[in-house]
């Protein structure tokens, strides 16, 4: 099932932002996308995601499972996000947004025990009816990956899903997102501007000149 | 002027004593009445009227009046700007809702010991509420020894009382009050003459027919007059109620408004606030007949654009239910001498011939017909006409018909 | 020697004596005839009478569900309304264009809008003159929106006027919540953008209007001067009711009134409580729905979605029209059913109306001045003395005025005032005045305080300056758009008063706004277009400059 960005630029009102990008990524790869921070990355993945800001232009196709996403509504794309700060719902206590990336078919007591299952899993059962903001950094971020995960996305989106958390905390993370992405099976594209963030045996990619890939980084 | 009849007097007293020339004697006497009695305008000035007139100078008269009607304060804004020129008095109108918020204020104050510098300094009543104030001695008088023009009074009409009730001149007659019916001539060629007939016609043409919701005065008066004919004119309406008789004696007015609500505008549910809102929902087409208490309220309103040129007034054939307004100074006036000087103004030949003009308000006077054409203007087409009338009962029978209506209807 | 904190503590409990006396007064004045003591009436045995009387009053129970209904129907279609329109709109293209036209909706005085929304929506109104010959209905079959039974028309209105409220208090709340990135989430986790503001931004969106929410709670309980126009008559709702009441020749209906003013204070307090409560049990307790993965809206969020273009369609319509219906009646001679313009046109009016709007003008200047500026000086001296001490001024005295119902607080002052009966009623109507417009004026005046950077003060005095005069001559300037914006806030407030005005002065005060309202009982359109406009337009000029000066504070 794979994620292939092809010909891609993207524009700000005044210029072209980047190079032509063509790059296919194939389950449970992972492909990072680096560069210095503001030149237009992240508004890339939010094009890719169906949120792109009304200044800018996209050109180019972009395919999911051979299906063009760039004509569909953002709901309908299936493209998971995680971003720089977990997002998690202030209003809805630790299981109760777990449930939320839950399918509808999944309904009353099921939702709660498939939530509590996945904190299980997590080792935090003992949170499940505390709000977020009782927790720590890194417990939300991965309550925060689960939740993204649970809905089944065929492709994922990470807009430097690290950079916020302390050098310890980001390695178990990293170790802990590659892992499940892993067993997913899903293309991902990362954005970063950390090279340690880059997983073994995955693309790097430089923008804006992100034509062909570099395999430098990929053979450490 | 006293001292000139009195020079006169003498001067001819001396004359006769001096001569005997009895045919002389004869002419100036009657020379000396004719100038008496002709100039009515002049007419002689009861005492201290000048001293009421400088102690007047520069006072604020605050003049509680029905707000209700743009005619009448129209004609109130036109007249304060007279009455300020000729004896630089000050008349300011607040307009209220209902009168009785000003009979509140007064008992408030007179409650609270507040025996002078009131708040109301003129106020425009009759009926029950002139009685309220009457009774409980909350008014300044008598005024009918006070006031020059009250000699120009037309005495035929009954200015002395006050829904059968003396009022000792402690109020001015200011107009007459007739409660009639306007309607479309175009649209309605021949509008019922009683209300038997009105109900006939209301049950055939349903939702056109209502009347002010009561207590707003031409509600009242409407079920007042409904009360005369549907009881055959009883005796006992002119007299104090009895509460062992008046549930006999109203029952027919229930009875008749049960049906008249069936097939009223609105089904009943919902009543028009003013006469002045029958007035715009007959020109809206919402209803074939509007109640006013002007004879002439139709003119009026044709000249204001209320209502088109084809609208006429109209009495039933029993008479229209009519009475006298008046004027009355609170006791604890700071401004009697202003008040006086108001009331007096507004029964001068030209204020009330500015009243009736239709052009203005249409309110018929209350003086003497010849005082209006001796005035300096032309006289203006006023075309006022009255109606037969029919007297208004005893202010008791007012209190308790909108109680009971507010019981039966009023929720 | 007096030193200039302690001149400063002592102004500073003055004011609050001043501001908040009125509320004591108005408690005790309430409180004190409803359980029948009321010497001046010979009253002096405490008792249940009152109570007693009040609840054999037949018009009782259906006046206030008359009110209740009232209330919750405007508030459900307001928050119906903004929401909608917030979830449509938010951060679209055309979300600038909507925000700017929400301050002139705003700034039109409801007295106006409601004189308007009758020449529309009646039976004979202009919209049914427009329809009515494309759809052949007769005039019998006419909607009734104007005093009808059940309230609607009022609801309606109400709604109107109180979207663009609510939506200009939502502005801040939602940029705080970050709504793109909220949006994004959601949708990323598959859930539709509608869904997404259902399930996550509603929730927290309310939790931040409850405020402005419990204002428009208590405003549709206690409205009087609107409810004249517009609401049902037979009975009236209760605020009308107690009004009738106070005004009854019949003084032993005061007592009765006191009671009743009570009980819609009770009643106020029940159906805030109540909806706080609903709003737990829905967003809280009952919370389900929030996570239960419905990502897809049903067929009434479809529906809702589709017309909610609409809904903004009448809340700009129908003032503009209103405004526009206003204009036409003033000029108009004869304008007969169903003619769509005026047959014939006249100045008339306009010119034997002239005089009297002069002086109801000047009133309402000197009146609005007067509050307005010894409204400023008290919160100059609170918002001083919260910068020096951190004790801000109590929440309380900036609540109740704002939803606690104006009918009952004034008739306890009323009563008061019965007390000291050569009050002048031109300074009582000052000081009742004062007590509406200085929790506007303060809340208007805080964000501008809490910008100043006090260090400017320190350099002026450590360069030598007095206290007292780097006061006037560093800070006040530093602070002109704020105090500008304050007083065109609190002289709009002050301006659009009726109640106050009208039971403080005796009747003798007479403002552009009370006389609209009496105007209002003649029914003559051509006059009460005049004083519609009137008193459209004094608060319209001034509150539209309070928001582009509110712009220029916030811009720094």
């Amino acid at each position: 099932m794979p994620l292939i960005l092809n010909n891609i630029i993207l524009y700000s009102p005044t210029q072209a932002l980047c190079d032509p990008i063509n790059i296919t990524i194939h389950s449970g790869e992972i492909v990072a996308l680096m560069g210095k921070s503001g030149c237009g990355k992240s508004t890339l993945l939010s094009a890719i995601a169906g949120h792109l800001s009304p200044d800018f232009h996209l050109q180019g196709q972009v395919t999911l499972n051979s299906q063009s996403l760039l004509n569909c509504p953002a709901h309908t794309r299936q493209v998971g996000m995680l971003f720089q700060d977990d997002l998690l719902f202030p209003q809805l206590n630790i299981w109760q947004n777990i449930a939320f990336g839950l399918d509808a078919k999944v309904k009353g007591k099921q939702r709660k025990q498939k939530a509590m299952a996945v904190l299980e899993e997590l080792d935090l059962l003992e949170h499940s009816e505390k709000r977020p903001d009782q927790l720590s950094g890194g417990q939300r971020a991965r309550i925060s990956l689960m939740r993204t995960l649970l809905a089944n996305p065929k492709a994922l989106l990470l807009d430097e899903p690290f950079s916020k958390l302390d050098p310890e905390l980001r390695k178990t993370f990293r170790h802990f997102v590659f892992q499940h992405i892993h067993e997913a099976q899903i293309p991902t594209l990362m954005v970063t501007h950390d090279p340690l963030d880059i997983p073994d045996a995955s693309i790097q990619l430089d923008w804006p000149n992100a034509t062909s890939p570099s395999m430098e980084a990929s053979h450490a | 002027m006293d001292t000139i009849y009195s020079q006169n007097f003498s001067h001819m007293a001396t004359k006769i004593i001096k001569g005997n020339n009895m045919y002389k004697f004869v002419i100036h006497l009657m020379l000396i009445g004719f100038s008496v009695f002709s100039m009515p305008s002049f007419a002689q000035q009861p005492p201290h009227w000048d001293e009421i007139q400088e102690q007047a100078k520069g006072q604020t008269v605050y003049f509680y009046a029905w707000g209700g009607s743009p005619e009448v304060n129209q004609y109130l804004s036109k007249i304060a700007r007279t009455i300020y020129q000729q004896s630089q008095v000050t008349l300011k109108q607040v307009k209220v809702a209902d009168i009785s918020e000003a009979i509140q204020q007064l008992l408030a104050e007179k409650t609270a010991g507040k025996h002078e510098k009131g708040n109301v300094d003129l106020i425009w009543i009759n009926g029950k509420n002139f009685k309220t104030l009457k009774d409980n001695n909350m008014l300044y008088g008598p005024l009918s020894t006070q006031l020059p023009n009250w000699a120009l009074l037309d005495k035929n009409l009954p200015i002395e009382l006050d829904f059968a009730k003396p009022t000792q001149g402690y109020e001015a007659p200011w107009g007459i009050g007739q409660l009639v019916f306007i309607y479309d001539h175009q649209h309605l060629p021949h509008p019922p003459l009683s209300f038997a007939e009105l109900l006939t016609y209301a049950q055939q043409h349903p939702n056109k027919i209502s009347y002010p919701q009561p207590p707003e005065f031409h509600g009242s008066s409407f079920l007042k007059a409904a009360l005369i004919e549907l009881s055959h004119d009883n005796p006992a309406l002119y007299k104090p109620v009895k509460p062992a008789d008046y549930a006999t004696i109203t029952a027919p007015l229930w009875h008749y408004l049960d049906q008249l609500h069936k097939v009223a505008w609105r089904k009943g549910q919902q009543f028009p606030q003013s006469s002045a809102q029958t007035i715009q929902l007959l020109d809206d087409g919402e209803l074939d007949l509007a109640i006013a208490f002007n004879p002439n309220a139709a003119k009026t309103a044709i000249n204001n654009g209320s209502l088109p040129e084809t609208a006429r007034t109209y009495a039933f054939k029993a008479g229209a239910l009519s009475n006298l307004h008046f004027l009355a100074i609170p006791a604890n006036s700071s401004a009697k001498q202003g008040a006086l000087v108001v009331i007096n103004t507004l029964l001068s030949p030209e204020a009330q011939r500015d009243k009736a003009n239709t052009q203005i308000w249409g309110d018929p006077s209350v003086l003497l017909p010849q005082t209006l054409t001796q005035t300096s203007q032309p006289v203006l087409d006023q075309g006022f006409q009255r109606f037969p009338s029919l007297s208004e009962l005893d202010p008791s029978w007012q209190i308790a018909l909108e109680k009971s209506w507010k019981t039966r209807y009023g929720h | 020697m007096v030193t200039r904190s302690q001149t400063l503590r002592l102004a500073y409990f003055s004011a609050i004596l001043i501001c908040s006396m009125p509320l004591l007064i108005g408690l005790i004045g309430t409180l004190a005839p409803a359980f029948s003591w009321l010497p001046i009436l010979d009253l002096h045995q405490p008792s249940l009478a009152s109570w007693r009387h009040l609840f054999h009053e037949p018009v009782l129970w259906r006046s206030i569900s008359l009110t209740i209904f009232i209330t919750l129907c405007s508030t459900a279609l307001t928050l119906l309304f903004s929401f909608t329109l917030l979830m449509r709109f938010y951060n679209s293209k055309y979300w600038s264009w909507i925000t700017g036209t929400l301050s002139p909706i705003f700034a039109l005085p409801h007295v106006a809008f409601a004189i308007g929304f009758t020449f529309l929506l009646s039976p004979s109104g202009w919209i049914f003159r427009l329809l009515h010959p494309i759809f052949n209905i007769s005039q019998a079959h006419a909607w009734i929106l104007v005093n009808d039974t059940h309230g609607l028309g009022m609801s309606l209105a109400l709604a109107i006027k109180e979207t663009p409220f609510l939506l200009l208090m939502s502005i801040a709340p939602l940029q705080q919540l970050n709504i793109n990135q909220l949006l994004t989430v959601g949708t990323s986790l598959g859930y539709q953008p509608k869904q997404v503001w259902y399930k996550i931004i509603m929730p927290l969106w309310l939790s931040y209007l409850r405020l402005p929410i419990a204002a428009i709670i208590g405003y549709s309980l206690s409205v009087v001067d609107f409810s004249l126009i517009l609401a049902p008559l037979r009975p009236a709702p209760f605020a009308v009711q107690i009004w009738q009441w106070i005004k009854e020749p019949n003084l032993a209906m005061l007592p009765v009134a006191a009671a009743a003013s009570l009980l819609l204070l009770v009643l106020a307090l029940i159906i805030l409580g109540g909806l706080r409560y609903t709003e737990y049990l829905l967003m809280k307790k009952c919370n389900t729905w929030q996570f239960n993965g419905q990502r897809q809206s049903g067929y009434w969020g479809k529906l809702i979605s589709t017309i909610t273009p609409l809904f903004y369609g009448v809340m700009i319509l129908l003032p503009l029209l209103s405004v526009f219906m206003l204009a036409l009646w003033s000029f108009s001679f004869r304008w007969r059913f169903p003619d769509i313009l005026p047959q014939s046109w006249t100045l008339k009016f306009w010119m034997s109306q002239w005089e009297n709007l002069h002086s109801l003008f000047a009133t309402s200047m000197s009146i609005a001045l007067l509050s307005t500026f010894i409204s400023l000086l008290f919160s100059i001296i609170c918002l001083e003395y919260k910068q020096k001490n951190h004790k801000g001024l109590p929440l309380i005295f900036l609540v109740i005025p704002l939803v606690v119902p104006q009918v009952g607080l004034l008739f306890g002052v009323q009563i008061i005032t019965l007390y000291f009966p050569y009050l002048d009623p031109f300074s009582t109507v000052v000081w009742g005045h004062i007590l509406f417009v200085f929790p506007y004026v303060y809340l208007s005046l805080a964000p501008a305080w809490q910008a100043f950077d006090q260090r400017y003060l320190q350099v002026a005095t450590s360069l030598g300056t007095p206290p007292l005069k780097a006061w006037f001559l560093v800070k006040l300037p530093l602070l002109k758009n704020g105090l500008i914006f304050a007083i065109i806030v609190g002289m709009g407030v002050s301006l659009t008063q009726y109640l106050p005005t009208l039971i403080l002065g005796s009747g003798r005060i007479a403002t552009i706004t009370t006389e609209a309202v009496a105007i209002t009982s003649g029914q003559d359109r051509r006059i009460m277009a005049i004083y519609g406009l009137m008193q459209a337009l004094l608060p319209f000029i001034l509150i539209l400059s309070s928001f582009h000066y509110s712009q220029r504070v916030h811009k720094r």
